[in-house]
């Protein structure tokens, strides 16, 4: 069996954050909902009422993202967890903030599309925007 | 970037050497032949033969084997393959590559399992398998060999513009 | 409201997972992101730059940089799908080698063919130009000038070309690589509907039941295709893929019959097919009464080689492609003798297969989609095959509807576009017409409003004939554009060194990168590429997709487009037109050919207040027009009502392309059938409108021997192309480091067997030798190709490894197009 042993330089002071789809079954939307809010590290940021929910989730270490991902699918009703977008930063710049003075000239976006192509669970090493 | 003539002469073989009776060679006319025969000026890409020599070609190199992940420029951009795949098996009857990485068995394997895009058909529905649009891995993903490419790339990824432009700003 | 970066992350995640799963967030969530202007990114749409596929791209932009491309959702073509080299579109113009300065051969301060490559400025680049064209038009006329262009010139700058050489200069030596690509497929096009480019579309793959692979390697050459067609075959249990080849390769992974058949006896087996349909009785009797008409072409046409060549000479009817009308029964008595016996001893195909193929065409129930390109086209007899392959599909009427489809596929992102539709081939002008047509002419005339008669009547030199015309002397001045013909070229070292070489000759090549053309070439001017420039490609399925400059090029580096209006200025009117169409029309009198090609009323009527306020437009900009709307819509004004129709340039900057015809704001996805083109009259059912009678041609073509086989001295066939990872010559692609290290070097794949025989191990250096030319390679037994015993093949991305020294210069006798796919060479250990 291959292992997946993970690069030196993955080995630093930084922070990964991750947003997935959970799909559940439509009819335990407001259970799963709630057994969402309740965990300290999730946030869910928005669902419809087909089953979706958007989540989003910070942790030091990948692994952590992983075991995230196996708790939230062991709840009951939920099908699917699915991860979108993995974001590897520098733990110290986290806190920086941002210039507000650039937010009154928001550069036109001429075109949005509409999903982007995720990338792969568990990689730890991209680290840009959407 | 010239070589001395005796190190070309060395490395380079030149057509002229190795014609053989029924292989015909180009009359040019002598103004032409300085050009022809000199090392390439700018032709990056041709190494060190002038256009009408011939290099013996780099040894086949290896296939990058070790399982590590590479830095990718942008999340879209589909990650290389860090292993040999030579052997396995990707037609209609059976994909190889699933034995890993499919998402049941990512787990077990510790492979990256395919991200969700992978699930979705043309219409960006969400299938309970991959998507057959997808199946023919080697489309998008590829393994990478040992050798050095011979002109560097100088993309910047877009992290490292937001760090220009926010040193920039501080400023 | 204070933001961190951990919000302005967080927020982008969400955002991100939210598209993907088709929610939307709360305002307050989204807010967050446009907030940040430091994490902003501008998403824009382009199509891809290689293949004729034509996928859209998203491609990201941010301080004046690419960051980021992929498949763009939207796009019908690709669906956010796109293959390796797409994704890389990222990586392709920051190569650390692009030309940033314009370089010309010189020794002690002058210019001089033996000097070394040394910048100048464009002024003075321009100025040697303008000295070596004004001489050689001077001292031999229009045809002492030549120009080699490209598929992948977009639209505008083809038809800027085009105007310059055949408007201005009255040359018709204006070529497009295309010649090498695509003119077989536009012989078969023209020769049987009368009317170029595939009546079918991509739509096409999702509907068909059976797909027929004809010497096509659909899974590396047109990956996103091959998608779709694997989507439909790995959904849909009964549908059938068969793929034949010459050689066994990736698209093989998918057939449900597969058949290697020895080069040149696709012929052979279009007939038997032929031959099958009419003995079986599943003839379409009723479409080929209405529709179809029979001829039988003559025979024995030679091979496209220079005529003093033997095997030209010994032809009875050399580049003839002439017919005569025969009726349904004597082109059953034609194909009569192509049974599947005779063709299993032709071919290598078990009968048995070529039955199970024949009877995919032959069953009314099954809709076939059959598929080719390079295998039909780069063939010396490649418009006939392009025929035959009609044949099939019109003697059972499966043509023109949704999965009955023959469909040619395209090489370059704009063949179509640009190469064809815009007429950059000699013997062409715009929308399908021909310099020899003087009607053609005078309606060129008048849309180019230039004085009557004026044109050049006499087709120019094609691109092969170019190379001879150079070597010998009688074109003195070349100027090449986007291709990289030293490398992608037949016969190098025969024929196209000693002509780029030859000191009678200046040539100039424009490119991005120093190609081995650029290194043969005496004047190097750095070319814009791709987004560096607004542009419009057509692709493969007529779909006409167009995109704005999103980014700057480095240094002085400038569109093809540019350079050709700019040159334009350096010649009036008086220098090279004749006197008396001059004195018969003096207003045209000194002025420059930049005042009467481009500030002629036409190119120059759309001001720049029109270009698009979010882009940059460097050209229009610095021209005081919207150059590429004006070169756009006079352009349209030759198809527009003549079934050829696009629609207004704005459009097709919101649209992801539209299908041409577009008439009343629609696109066209099947023409010639009733109800679907608009072109087709009521009643009629299916028209080919192309031909006078609304009658497609079934040729009767027999099989003719390729010029060069196998023998004792030289043993093997050699077959030459592509690799999914790189694109033709690799001038892009192998300047990025992810898809260099996938496939770094060119091989020689080989079957065991044939390395056996000769003492040779996989990765042994080996030379492989023509009657023209050697290389040095290295074996490869194991990889992806997969030949029979006696064929190699070896693709030509590799600059180092120029295989087409090896290659010969044999062409088909009717489009010209060079045959890179059989030639007789053998293979040494070094």
């Amino acid at each position: 069996m291959r292992t997946n042993k993970i690069a030196l330089d993955d080995v630093t002071e930084e922070s990964h954050i991750s947003s997935f789809i959970v799909l559940c079954r439509a009819e335990k939307h407001q259970a799963v909902e709630q057994e969402l809010q309740q965990q300290a590290d999730i946030e869910v940021h928005g669902s419809d009422e087909k089953g979706k929910f958007v989540v989003v989730t910070e942790a030091k270490h990948q692994g952590i993202i992983m075991d995230r991902i196996d708790l939230i699918t062991a709840i009951d009703g939920v099908i699917n967890t699915s991860m979108v977008y993995h974001q590897v930063a520098a733990i110290d710049e986290l806190d920086d903030e941002i210039d507000q003075t650039d937010s009154d000239q928001p550069i036109e976006k001429i075109y949005q599309p509409q999903m982007c192509e995720a990338p792969s669970d568990a990689d730890a090493t991209t680290q840009t925007v959407q | 970037m010239k070589n001395t003539l005796l190190n070309k002469v060395s490395t380079v073989c030149m057509t002229a050497a190795l014609a053989v009776s029924s292989i015909v060679l180009p009359s040019v006319a002598s103004a032409a032949d300085a050009v022809i025969d000199a090392e390439p000026q700018v032709a990056s890409m041709r190494g060190t033969a002038p256009l009408n020599a011939e290099l013996t070609p780099n040894p086949m190199e290896k296939v990058e084997n070790n399982d590590l992940k590479r830095q990718r420029d942008y999340p879209q951009q589909p990650p290389t393959i860090p292993h040999d795949i030579s052997k396995y098996q990707l037609d209609k009857n059976f994909n190889k590559c699933m034995d890993c990485h499919s998402r049941k068995l990512a787990d077990e394997a510790q492979a990256p399992a395919v991200s969700v895009t992978h699930y979705m058909n043309r219409d960006g529905e969400f299938l309970g398998e991959m998507s057959p649009r997808r199946y023919f891995c080697t489309q998008c993903h590829v393994h990478q060999l040992e050798s050095k490419p011979m002109v560097e790339n100088e993309f910047v990824d877009v992290d490292e513009l937001i760090k220009q432009s926010n040193q920039r700003a501080k400023k | 409201m204070k933001l961190t970066r951990r919000d302005v992350i967080k927020a982008q995640a969400a955002a991100t997972a939210a598209t993907v799963a088709g929610i939307s967030l709360p305002a307050s969530a989204s807010n967050i992101i446009t907030s940040s202007k430091a994490n902003k990114l501008t998403w824009s749409k382009a199509p891809c730059r290689f293949c004729g596929t034509g996928c859209g791209i998203s491609v990201a932009t941010k301080d004046g940089k690419v960051v980021a491309t992929h498949g763009d959702e939207k796009a019908p073509v690709n669906k956010g799908l796109s293959c390796v080299k797409g994704y890389f579109l990222s990586k392709i113009m920051y190569g650390k080698d692009r030309l940033t300065t314009p370089m010309l051969r010189k020794k002690n301060g002058q210019y001089d063919k033996e000097g070394e490559f040394t910048p100048v400025s464009w002024d003075e680049a321009f100025d040697i130009m303008e000295v070596k064209f004004k001489k050689a038009l001077k001292e031999k006329g229009p045809t002492g000038i030549g120009m080699f262009g490209s598929g992948q010139w977009t639209v505008q700058e083809g038809y800027a070309a085009v105007k310059l050489m055949k408007a201005g200069f009255l040359s018709n030596n204006i070529d497009p690589n295309a010649r090498h690509c695509m003119a077989s497929a536009v012989g078969g096009f023209m020769r049987t509907f009368g009317i170029d480019e595939p009546m079918g579309c991509y739509d096409d793959m999702e509907a068909a039941d059976a797909f027929v692979l004809w010497g096509s390697n659909m899974a590396e050459m047109h990956p996103i295709l091959w998608t779709r067609i694997a989507d439909r075959r790995l959904s849909n249990p009964h549908v059938k893929v068969a793929v034949l080849s010459t050689y066994e390769h990736r698209s093989f992974d998918l057939a449900d019959i597969p058949a290697i058949f020895t080069p040149q006896t696709d012929m052979v087996l279009l007939n038997a097919i032929a031959n099958y349909i009419i003995e079986s009785g599943s003839v379409n009797q009723d479409f080929i009464n209405k529709h179809v008409n029979f001829r039988e072409g003559v025979t024995d046409i030679g091979y496209g080689l220079r005529p003093t060549h033997e095997l030209q000479k010994k032809a009875k009817n050399p580049n003839s492609g002439k017919s005569t009308p025969i009726d349904f029964d004597a082109f059953a008595k034609f194909v009569k003798t192509y049974t599947f016996e005779y063709a299993e001893k032709m071919s290598g195909v078990p009968a048995r297969t070529i039955e199970k193929i024949a009877k995919l065409y032959a069953d009314p129930k099954t809709k076939v989609m059959s598929l080719w390109t390079m295998g039909a086209n780069q063939h010396t007899r490649g418009v006939w095959t392009n025929n035959l392959l009609y044949n099939i599909h019109l003697l059972t009427g499966k043509i023109s509807q949704p999965g009955n489809s023959p469909f040619s596929l395209t090489g370059q992102p704009s063949a179509c576009g640009t190469a064809r539709e815009v007429g950059t081939f000699s013997h062409r002008l715009p929308a399908d017409m021909v310099v020899k047509n003087p009607k053609h002419r005078a309606l060129s005339e008048k849309i180019w409003k230039l004085p009557k008669g004026i044109l050049n009547p006499k087709p120019g030199a094609h691109a092969v004939k170019q190379v001879r015309d150079l070597k010998d002397s009688k074109i003195n001045a070349y100027w090449i554009q986007v291709n990289n013909n030293l490398q992608a070229g037949p016969n190098v070292n025969e024929e196209i060194l000693p002509a780029y070489r030859n000191p009678d000759n200046f040539i100039v090549t424009s490119d991005a990168y120093p190609t081995v053309t650029a290194e043969a070439s005496d004047l190097i001017l750095p070319s814009a590429m791709w987004v560096e420039k607004e542009g419009v490609f057509g692709n493969a399925e007529r779909r006409t997709q167009s995109w704005y400059q999103l980014v700057n090029a480095p240094g002085d580096a400038r569109s093809d487009m540019w350079q050709i209006v700019e040159f334009s200025k350096r010649f009036t009117t008086d220098e090279v037109w004749p006197a008396e169409v001059l004195a018969a029309n003096p207003e045209y009198k000194g002025k420059s050919l930049y005042e009467v090609l481009y500030k002629n009323g036409n190119v120059d009527k759309f001001p720049l207040s029109q270009i698009s306020p979010d882009y940059e437009n460097q050209e229009s900009k610095e021209h005081g027009f919207y150059i590429q709307k004006g070169l756009f819509e006079e352009y349209a004004t030759f198809g527009r009502g003549k079934a050829h129709d696009l629609a207004p340039y704005e459009t097709y900057h919101s649209e992801r392309g539209l299908r041409w015809p577009v008439v009343d704001g629609k696109e066209t996805k099947w023409r010639f059938k009733e109800g679907s083109d608009p072109y087709v009259e009521k009643g009629k059912g299916f028209q080919f409108y192309g031909k006078k009678d609304g009658k497609a041609i079934i040729f009767a073509l027999p099989y003719e021997a390729p010029p060069e086989v196998p023998d004792e001295e030289f043993d093997m066939w050699l077959c030459t192309g592509r690799v999914l990872e790189h694109w033709h010559t690799g001038s892009m692609t192998q300047r990025v480091p992810e898809l260099f290290k996938a496939v770094p070097d060119a091989l020689c794949y080989l079957h065991p067997e044939d390395a056996k025989k000769r003492g040779l191990r996989r990765g042994d250096a080996v030379k492989v030798q023509s009657r023209r030319g050697e290389i040095i390679t290295r074996v490869e037994t194991r990889g992806r190709n997969k030949p029979p015993v006696g064929l190699i093949f070896v693709p030509f991305f590799d600059a180092r490894q120029l295989i087409n020294k090896v290659t010969l210069d044999a062409t088909d006798p009717l489009s010209k197009q060079t045959d890179f796919k059989k030639c007789a060479v053998r293979i040494e250990k070094v």
